[in-house]
């Protein structure tokens, strides 16, 4: 039990499936943005018309 | 199975993160290219497609004709992009649009493609596209629009045939060639520029690849030795923009991507100093931190687009009948 004292109290599950989908949402779009403009824009030379 | 649902749902979050990710910003930034949105009814105009100019399946173009028949006087002529091997007059619906929104009779004309089963040589495609003009502005005339002026336009392999037909076959257009207005067109095709090729040739895998490559492009046989003793520029001379260009060539604005991969902007870096030997207006702008795309320099972006409207209201006027009407009046 003294072991305890002091921790924080363990996250709901609601709360860690917040986290992951937070997590898996900014990577997803910062992936998303560098696949597109930086790796294929540079293999294409800018392919693509604004 | 619920746990098995959850990464399903994480699955799913990242995908559409990722997709999001990767088209917004494109499509943010298509907001502020070159060429505005136009909000197209009948108020603005009409579209006639399919027009045919010649017997082969790519003998097509499509006519947009601005509301204002009598004002409508001029005709933008805009060729699509596709490297040559693909592409399709469809693809400049918006960009037709949006000249035909400024009051202009806009064409945007099919040339032959070149694929491995029927080589066409961008020579061959150039003699297409001076009868589809020709084609073009008598159908603009023949439906009441009294067109007496062009301006030739183009993306890309669009913009280098454009640029073509202005240089080297205006003397056969039916009215006065009196603009171009090119994104991204190669104004030349030497390999050594397109490829950085420094060698001069001499190495025999540069020779084959450099003869090769101006063989596709002009349709003429070329060799190896003609890549070596310079003979080889004969054969691209018909095609390059730098070495069509005459005092009588009309005013041009184009602008290139620093970074292109695609149509190397090296390949170009000479139009502007030959428009200004031989006394052309023109500008040439260059986006220092764009590709073919030109869609990483929004200033530029805008620039590019001050610059096309006062191009066609200073060189390509359309008719004012109003202020006509006003002086018969007075």
């Amino acid at each position: 039990m003294s072991s305890q004292i002091g921790a924080p109290p363990p996250r709901a599950a609601w709360q860690r499936r917040a986290i992951i989908i937070a997590v898996l949402v900014v990577t997803g779009a910062v992936s998303g943005w560098i696949t597109f403009n930086l790796t294929l824009d540079a293999l294409l030379g800018g392919r693509f018309f604004s | 199975m619920k746990r098995l649902a959850w990464v399903v749902t994480y699955v799913l979050v990242f995908a559409v993160s990722f997709a999001a990710g990767a088209l917004v910003p494109p499509l943010l930034s298509g907001q502020s290219g070159p060429f505005r949105p136009v909000a197209w009814d009948d108020s603005v105009g009409s579209v006639e497609t399919d027009l045919t100019y010649g017997d082969g399946p790519r003998n097509r173009y499509d006519l947009y004709l601005p509301s204002d028949r009598e004002r409508g006087t001029k005709m933008v002529v805009y060729l699509h992009a596709g490297g040559f091997t693909s592409g399709d007059k469809s693809d400049d619906e918006d960009i037709a649009k949006y000249f035909t929104s400024l009051g202009y009779v806009t064409a945007t004309i099919n040339y032959p493609l070149s694929s491995d089963e029927n080589p066409v040589s961008v020579v061959d495609m150039s003699q297409a596209i001076a009868e589809g003009v020709t084609a073009a502005v008598s159908s603009a005339q023949s439906r009441g629009y009294d067109v007496d002026g062009l301006a030739m336009g183009g993306g890309s392999a669009g913009g280098a045939l454009a640029m073509i037909y202005a240089y080297r076959d205006a003397h056969q257009a039916p009215v006065p060639v009196e603009a171009v207005i090119q994104m991204v067109g190669p104004a030349s095709f030497d390999p050594a520029a397109w490829f950085g090729l420094t060698d001069g040739y001499s190495s025999d895998e540069s020779a084959a690849s450099g003869a090769e490559f101006v063989s596709v492009i002009s349709g003429a046989p070329v060799t190896p030795q003609m890549m070596r003793s310079g003979a080889y520029r004969d054969a691209l001379a018909p095609v390059s923009a730098i070495d069509l260009v005459t005092e009588q060539a009309p005013p041009t604005l184009a602008a290139y991507g620093a970074l292109d991969k695609v149509a190397p902007y090296a390949a170009s870096a000479e139009l502007a100093p030959a428009l200004a030997a031989h006394g052309v207006p023109h500008d040439v702008l260059v986006f220092p931190n764009s590709g073919h795309g030109l869609n990483r320099d929004s200033d530029m972006s805008d620039k590019l687009h001050g610059l096309i409207e006062e191009y066609l209201t200073r060189y390509v006027p359309l008719g004012d009948v109003s202020a006509s009407r006003v002086a018969n009046t007075s």
